[in-house]
Order: C-alpha cells, then sequence, then structure tokens
C-alpha cells in the first residue's frame, strides 16, 4: 500500500499479464519518488522482461510541468531498456493542463482510462481479447 | 557479429570510442550492401556507462540502417545506463528497443507489433 501522509512511498508493480506490468500511481509525485518508480519499475522489466508498463496516473493529485517531466523521464528509461510506457488515467482536466503548460508528452502513448491502455499492451504483446458466446 | 535469420547481431564494446562506431557502421554498410539483410540488432549489454555523446553515436546506427531500407533494434541497455542517460536529458527518440536479443529479433520478425508505431 501507498503511504502517502508520511511520505514513505512504495511503488507496487504488477505484472498483469505476461509481458505487461501495471503501476498505478496516487497521491503527489517528487523527485524522490519518481526516482524510486524509475528504479522499481527497470529493475522490474529486466526481471519480467516485459515489453509494455502501463503507468495509470488517475490517482495523482496534481499534474504539472515537474510531474510531467518526471513521467517522461520514466517513459524514457524504461524505452531504453526495451519497454513501451502507456500512461492512463489522463483525466479531461490533466489533458488542458498539459496543453496549456505546453507539456508535448513527444512519443509516449497516453490513453484516457485503464482499458484503452490494456487493450493496447495486449496489441502489443500479441494478446487479443474476445467474448466467449 | 553474426548474422542470423537474415538478422545481423552487432555487439557494442564497453569502452566505446569513435573507432568503434566507425567500424560498426562499415560492418552494417558492407553486410547490407550484399543485399538480403532483414534488419539490425544493436546489443548493448556491455556498455557499463556511457554519456550522451556515445549515446547519439551508437543510436546513429539506426539512421544508417534507415538508408538501406533495413530496421534496428538496440538491446539489453542496462538499468544503470539508461537512468544515466535519462538523467542527462538525452531523448532516445522513435528508436525501437528489446530487453532481450530474442526479443529484438522477433521485433524485427513481427514488425506489426511496434506499438510506437501504431
Amino acid at each position: 500500500m501507498n503511504n502517502i501522509t508520511n511520505g514513505t512511498t512504495a511503488t507496487p508493480v504488477n505484472e498483469l499479464w505476461d509481458g505487461i506490468l501495471l503501476l498505478s500511481v496516487f497521491g503527489t509525485i517528487d523527485s524522490a519518488r519518481s526516482k524510486e518508480m524509475m528504479e522499481t519499475m527497470l529493475a522490474k522489466v529486466v526481471q519480467t522482461s516485459a515489453k509494455v508498463i502501463v503507468l495509470d496516473i488517475l490517482g495523482v493529485a496534481v499534474v504539472d510541468s515537474a510531474v510531467a517531466n518526471h513521467l517522461l523521464k520514466i517513459g524514457r528509461a524504461t524505452k531504453l531498456i526495451g519497454a513501451d510506457t502507456i500512461i492512463s488515467g489522463i483525466s479531461p482536466e490533466v489533458a488542458v493542463t498539459l496543453v496549456e503548460l505546453g507539456i508535448d508528452l513527444e512519443a509516449t502513448i497516453t490513453t484516457a482510462n485503464l482499458s484503452d491502455a490494456l487493450q493496447l499492451a495486449f496489441d502489443r504483446t500479441g494478446y487479443t481479447i474476445e467474448q466467449s458466446k | 557479429m553474426y548474422a542470423n535469420r537474415n538478422i545481423l547481431v552487432l555487439t557494442v564494446p564497453a569502452d566505446i570510442t569513435s573507432t568503434d562506431i566507425a567500424h560498426l557502421y562499415d560492418e552494417i554498410s558492407s553486410v547490407a550492401a550484399t543485399g538480403g539483410l532483414q534488419g539490425v540488432v544493436v546489443d548493448c549489454s556491455k556498455i557499463l556507462a556511457a554519456d550522451t555523446i556515445q549515446a547519439r553515436r551508437v543510436f546513429r546506427v539506426a539512421k544508417l540502417a534507415r538508408l538501406y531500407r533495413l530496421s534496428a533494434v538496440f538491446c539489453c541497455i542496462r538499468e544503470g545506463v539508461a537512468t544515466a542517460l535519462v538523467e542527462l536529458d538525452f531523448k532516445p527518440g522513435d528508436v525501437q528497443t528489446a530487453t532481450t536479443v530474442d526479443q529484438a529479433m522477433q521485433q524485427l520478425e513481427r514488425p506489426d507489433v511496434n506499438l510506437a508505431a501504431s
């Protein structure tokens, strides 16, 4: 569990599916937490040979330029070691803020919600979701 | 260097110099010129530390490969190297990367699953 109030935050990275990792972020993201997230994610990618990381930021309180920069760094680092990052949970307010701040998320893949991110992640890893009849 | 399934696999030496890079470029050019090559895998596992200049030189392999209508996949970049490069504000751009050599080969054989391109 994340313990946001006392500043010590755990970063649980879950292996959602073969080759797909999920990191749900809650609370605030500062430099120390961003560094911890990056290190944990990189280690988990290497350990699992994951191809896609879904970074769900729906629970992040404030997304300003500093937070966006942290997210970009995490995306670049994971890209370098061989995994794609999908940032999900971008609310309309966050999207407007990012545009108004002039933040270019470059080649980062973004989705409005977790289900869209999962769909993309499954496409990337070669899985298809079918409804049973 | 070895070529397997029409894929050229190159290993970048630990302490990379501009001579090493020139050697890599020469190898790609000479193999690509003969034809039949599907892509290039650049194994970066031996690199323990790199600055942005070295990283740019290595990633330029992708541009060279593109001249021969080939794709290049960079693989096995160590966590510490990735973290250091990001802290130095290095931007990998639209290059293809993979965690292992096998994954890199699969990526070249199945270009349709490249998420960044979708």
